[in-house]
């Protein structure tokens, strides 16, 4: 049994949270578009009721991209409407949202490859590649 | 996924630690993301937090229990997977907790005095449960008193976690008449930095953030009853999403009548939550599904001092004894000034309510709903 099949309907319910949320993400595309600035802001700690996320959905919309990543349980990443604005949801094993951050830039940081992994990667390629040399050397 | 294998055999860092677990960069930048939300830091922060914990040392960390009941243990290792907390649970050397170690006996205490000896001055000691004064046979490990096993393991910590009620401010066991003359750490150490991790039992997620505040950025700042602001920094009642039934004066009057069913407040059947520090409205429990004001109980104020006796769970903050429910209507519908009155009432009524003792019966309960 689910939570959601508990019938319990609680009444609609405002926090009043939603109309600064949309200026602030208003604010952070705008200095994206102005300067290039990534922003995020984290929904995990903001009081909302459903009803005020249903409606940050519809008025968010969806845009051309919806990517799920594997790692450490499952990330959903979603551009919106609105390009640069991202929806990026974490999710544990159990499929339960641990999770929710509004991104606005070009991609989510998540989604970049990390200089670290860029290094490594790069190591990695130049000793590959000197072995097959080498190889050939040998059999040449 | 690929990883990185570290230098040594033992990893030594968190960030080591982490990857030799398996977890990619981009997990750990998902770990240092989600870390950041629960401790309630911007956003931008992350990056920040990612350098720190690469870097960061896997503590030793000595974990005594007290006069506790196990379930501060058993909240955060019953976090759900993969769970920051358990992420950061698995990145600490655990190096003695007498409930989860396999060792048992003169071994297990053994372990604990090596740690002691090998970590001097750095390990990080987490308490739970409170110490018993009046008497110390009342409870003791390996025939050590509680008292001197903790001013032993204090000695050589760098820093103390009073994880609970019970060890940040002496909890149930020092519910009146305090039998035991139980006394919170804080009582006993003075030489120490006591980092406050309230709650019965305190969200996992809390008590993994501040070692990871500790590991990151070094003490956090601290309210005046010593816990973590970024946790502890704003009441229940202002974070909860049934606040505006508050403003608006709609109150649940019984457990099952409309007001109940539909949501609303529950400050009347005796929510603590104006007067309750906590991170439950935001952070919430079981994995983020839920936390008690949501699943339709009233907040018991278990991040507070002497929460045991504010006088009946089940009695109202503003109305402790024969004063009609229509005060907390009327304070509710005049706003904010009425607010703080309605505060202030609260704190004289909590004051009160400790004095006395005041029990509450189901006859009464019945009673204050029907009312």
């Amino acid at each position: 049994m689910t939570l959601n099949a508990i019938p319990v309907h609680t009444e609609t319910v405002a926090t009043g949270n939603l109309r600064p949320l949309l200026h602030e993400i208003h604010h952070a595309l705008g200095e994206l578009a102005a300067h290039g600035t990534h922003g995020m802001i984290d929904l995990h700690g903001l009081p909302f009721s459903p009803q005020e996320f249903t409606q940050l959905e519809e008025f968010l919309g969806d845009g051309e991209v919806d990517i799920t990543l594997t790692v450490l349980g499952k990330t959903r990443l979603r551009e919106s409407g609105y390009a640069g604005v991202w929806r990026v949801e974490h999710f544990d094993d159990d499929g339960q949202r641990i999770g929710y951050f509004i991104e606005v830039g070009h991609v989510p940081e998540i989604l970049r490859s990390q200089c670290d992994d860029i290094q490594e990667g790069l190591a990695v390629m130049t000793t590959v590649l000197a072995m097959e040399e080498e190889n050939e050397n040998e059999t040449a | 996924m690929r990883t990185k294998q570290p230098d040594s055999l033992f990893p030594q860092t968190v960030g080591e630690h982490l990857r030799a677990q398996g977890i990619s960069r981009r997990g750990f930048l998902k770990f240092c993301g989600l870390l950041a939300s629960s401790m309630a830091l911007a956003p931008a922060m992350v990056p920040k937090i990612a350098a720190a914990l690469e870097q960061a040392k896997r503590p030793s960390v000595i974990w005594l229990s007290f006069q506790e009941c196990t379930g501060c243990t058993e909240s955060l290792t019953r976090s759900h997977s993969p769970s920051i907390e358990g992420l950061i649970f698995d990145a600490i050397s655990l190096d003695y907790h007498h409930t989860l170690q396999a060792a048992a006996g003169y071994g297990a205490e053994e372990a604990r005095e090596a740690a002691i000896k090998d970590n001097y001055g750095n390990y990080v000691l987490v308490v739970d449960g409170s110490i018993p004064l009046d008497n110390p046979g009342f409870s003791t490990i390996a025939g050590v008193s509680n008292l001197d096993m903790l001013k032993e393991a204090a000695a050589g910590a760098a820093a103390i976690i009073a994880v609970g009620t019970c060890a940040a401010f002496g909890g149930l066991p020092k519910a009146d008449p305090n039998p035991t003359g139980a006394v919170s750490v804080a009582d006993i150490i003075k030489d120490k930095p006591i980092i406050n991790v309230s709650g019965c039992p305190p969200i996992p997620v809390v008590i993994t953030g501040v070692i990871a505040h500790f590991l990151t950025f070094g003490l956090p700042e601290l309210d005046s009853l010593g816990r973590p602001k970024a946790f502890y920094g704003q009441n229940i009642h202002d974070r909860c999403y049934r606040r505006p039934f508050y403003e608006r004066g709609l109150f649940a009057e019984t457990f099952d009548d409309e007001g109940a069913k539909a949501g609303w407040c529950l400050y009347k059947l005796g929510c603590k939550g104006p007067i309750t520090y906590n991170a439950c409205a935001t952070t919430k429990w079981n994995g983020g599904v839920s936390f008690p004001i949501q699943s339709g109980h009233g907040c018991l104020g278990c991040s507070e001092p002497d929460f045991w006796d504010f006088g009946g769970f089940y009695r109202a903050l503003s109305i402790p004894s024969g004063v009609s429910g229509k005060t907390v209507v009327y304070a509710a519908a005049t706003g904010i000034a009425a607010g703080v009155a309605v505060g202030a009432m609260n704190k004289k009524g909590k004051t009160d309510a400790v004095g006395l003792h005041k029990t509450v019966t189901v006859e009464e309960l019945n009673q204050e709903s029907q009312s």
